[in-house]
């Protein structure tokens, strides 16, 4: 058996635990569950990373604004100038959003099962579970450079890469590009703390997670295939 | 304890390496799935074939029905009925052969009606003097002579009591009397003038009523003994007979067919080809003719007629405009005339056409183009088309022998594109 001191679970081993120990590792953040440090850790990388490519993200942004004939150069000037600092701001704003709504869904799985985790353990989870799409946002970055600005759009690290070279639009490519690996993951250690911190079996967690989570991707999906226009042609 | 703890040790850089193994393994799968997607983005999969050579037959369809070249129908010029019918269809006749008998009721009745009618005639024409003037005219003639004579003399008579009455040797009574009677004599001239004239009218159209009475008379014999002829219906040419619409028994009205004669020898076939092929028609092209009632067969014809007026057709699918053509056919025991026939007329041939499929076609703006693979990339290719066959047209300028066309180019396949078959 091993004598794990919990208490003395560092920040860093918390990070690193998460991926390569996620029971124990949630089971340390449940008996203290700080919620602050790990989010600004992970807000800030988030932002950095979106930061370093705000020149490819303003070029991609250009590039589509002068598609649009009502667009004057004036306002393609102007859009760009906010789309870079708009995107961080997303990167910052957009992860707090997202860790409330996954809490939100975890602890009403906790009220209805009589569960055991209180709202800052739940909120916990979320912020640790989404160190899979910080990963994502390195993987993404990294191409966005070798690869420059247009290869932005068809950058992708979802099941639409088994898809052949050029298909970009569809319901199929729709519903493969909403399935993220990356989301994958953090769903399944979003999952797998929920059980921890709700002493529930895990599996029933994920079940209700990904069932709400295929529902999610089908609708978004089908309204996409309905009123989409596909991957635009640069 | 401290073994558990050592082994405990042992174990966890296993489980790491693996993890860490996988996600590396996640991590390389998507980035070279993301270059290789990057890299092949634009290539376009396309299925191509290829220009080449290869003898080309323009065909027209067309369809219609054929008829014998030569034939006649003989109508009924009478009521009666048929005593007998003394052919067969498909029987072989010759000009003068009694082809059938019809019981005319009244013929001769007219004949002599007419005959009779055409006597009077004759006689009322008899009764006009030999000079064929009529007796008022002679009456008007001789009256106006004789006022013509009597006014000379008076005329005279003025003349010379004028002198004499100028010379004082008559009185002015005298000389009025003589200018009366002058006076008297000119108006009856005038008047004799004036009848002679009208006589002469009268007597021109009424004997013109006469001729015209004579000669209706005599077209009315005419036609008596035509009718009566039918009794013994001959034929006026030499053929087959095609059909027979009447047998023994039948009541007939003017007008009813009776018999049709036609020289099976040469049939024709008269089609409609539609406008858009109308000016590829020419005499003396070929055709070949195929009917559903012969479907194992192949007849061999010739374009004889192509109308120079298009004519305008109102079917069930709306309006269509169409030229006339006629194609002679040689006869042959198999094709009758009544078959609907379907035509292919050749209108052109190229035995070393260069040619493409019609699915590399692409029109647009009127013009026609072709996408064609150079250096491994798609470039639109205008090009001039001319014959075509149904499955290939030719490429007249804008395309080289061996060159690679794009079928059935998707409409995301831009200039420059690059391709991969």
């Amino acid at each position: 058996m091993i004598l794990v001191n919990e208490d003395s679970m560092s920040m860093g081993k918390r990070f690193a635990g998460v991926v390569f120990s996620p029971v124990k590792t949630f089971k340390a953040i449940g008996e203290d569950p700080r919620i602050l440090v790990p989010a600004i850790v992970i807000i800030v990388i988030s932002a950095l990373l979106t930061a370093f490519i705000i020149p490819e993200t303003q070029e991609l942004t250009k590039l589509l604004l002068q598609k649009n004939p009502e667009m004057t150069p004036d306002m393609i000037e102007q859009s760009v100038k906010w789309a870079g600092i708009g995107a961080v701001f997303s990167a910052i704003l957009g992860m707090p959003i997202i860790w409330l709504i996954q809490a939100g869904l975890l602890a009403l799985y906790n009220q209805l099962s009589i569960g055991q985790a209180t709202f800052k353990q739940l909120f916990t989870v979320a912020i640790f579970s989404s160190i899979p799409s910080l990963i994502n946002s390195v993987i993404v970055v990294g191409l966005t450079k070798a690869m420059g600005a247009k290869s932005m759009l068809s950058i992708k690290t979802s099941l639409a890469l088994l898809l052949p070279p050029g298909q970009d639009s569809g319901f199929l490519y729709n519903f493969l590009n909403s399935a993220n690996l990356f989301t994958i993951w953090a769903l399944l250690l979003l999952s797998i703390g929920g059980g921890v911190m709700m002493n529930k079996d895990g599996k029933k967690v994920g079940i209700y997670i990904f069932a709400l989570w295929l529902v999610y991707i089908l609708v978004s999906s089908i309204f996409a295939t309905k009123f989409g226009t596909g991957t635009p042609a640069l | 304890m401290e073994n558990e703890i050592v082994q405990e040790k042992k174990g966890f850089p296993l489980r790491k390496t693996i993890i860490i193994g996988l996600v590396v393994l996640l991590l390389g799968s998507m980035i070279g799935l993301n270059i290789y997607r990057a890299n092949n983005k634009d290539v376009v999969k396309v299925q191509t074939a290829e220009v080449k050579t290869k003898a080309l037959v323009e065909n027209v369809l067309a369809s219609g029905k054929v008829s014998a070249l030569e034939k006649e129908s003989i109508y009924s010029r009478v009521t009666g009925s048929i005593i007998w019918v003394n052919v067969k269809m498909g029987q072989e006749v010759k000009p003068g052969q009694v082809l059938m008998e019809i019981d005319i009721p009244d013929a001769q009745q007219r004949i002599m009606q007419a005959r009779s009618t055409f006597a009077a005639a004759e006689a009322a024409m008899l009764k006009t003097p030999g000079d064929g003037r009529s007796n008022d005219l002679v009456d008007a003639q001789a009256l106006y002579d004789k006022a013509e004579n009597d006014f000379a003399l008076a005329k005279e008579k003025l003349k010379r009591n004028q002198s004499l009455f100028d010379a004082g040797a008559i009185s002015a009574s005298d000389m009025e009397a003589v200018q009366s009677a002058y006076d008297l004599a000119n108006s009856e001239y005038k008047r004799a003038q004036g009848n002679l004239n009208a006589a002469r009218n009268g007597s021109s159209a009424t004997l013109n009523s006469l001729q015209a009475s004579l000669e209706a008379a005599r077209e009315a014999l005419k036609v008596a003994e035509k009718d009566a002829e039918q009794h013994e219906l001959k034929a006026t040419m030499a053929g087959k007979v095609l059909s027979i619409p009447v047998e023994k028994g039948d009541m007939i009205a003017p007008n009813t067919l009776l018999i049709s004669i036609g020289q099976l020898s040469t049939l024709k076939v008269k089609a409609d080809i539609a406008e858009g092929d109308a000016g590829k028609m020419k005499i003396g092209q070929s055709v070949n003719i195929t009917a559903a009632a012969l479907p194992d067969q192949i007849f061999k014809g010739k374009v004889t007629e192509v109308g120079l007026e298009a004519v305008s057709k109102t079917k069930s699918q709306g309006e269509s405009t169409s030229v006339p053509v006629v194609v002679n056919v040689k006869g042959s025991g198999h094709l009758r005339p009544g078959y609907n026939v379907d035509l292919k007329i050749r209108t052109a041939e190229d035995k070393k056409a260069l040619v493409v499929p019609f699915e590399a076609l692409v029109e647009k703006n009127g013009k026609t183009s072709v996408w064609v693979i150079r250096d491994g990339k798609a470039r639109l290719q205008n090009i001039k088309t001319g014959i075509s066959d149904s499955t290939h047209i030719q490429v007249i300028r804008g395309l080289k022998q061996g060159e690679k066309v794009v079928v059935n180019p998707s409409s995301n396949l831009k200039d420059g594109s690059v391709v991969k078959t």
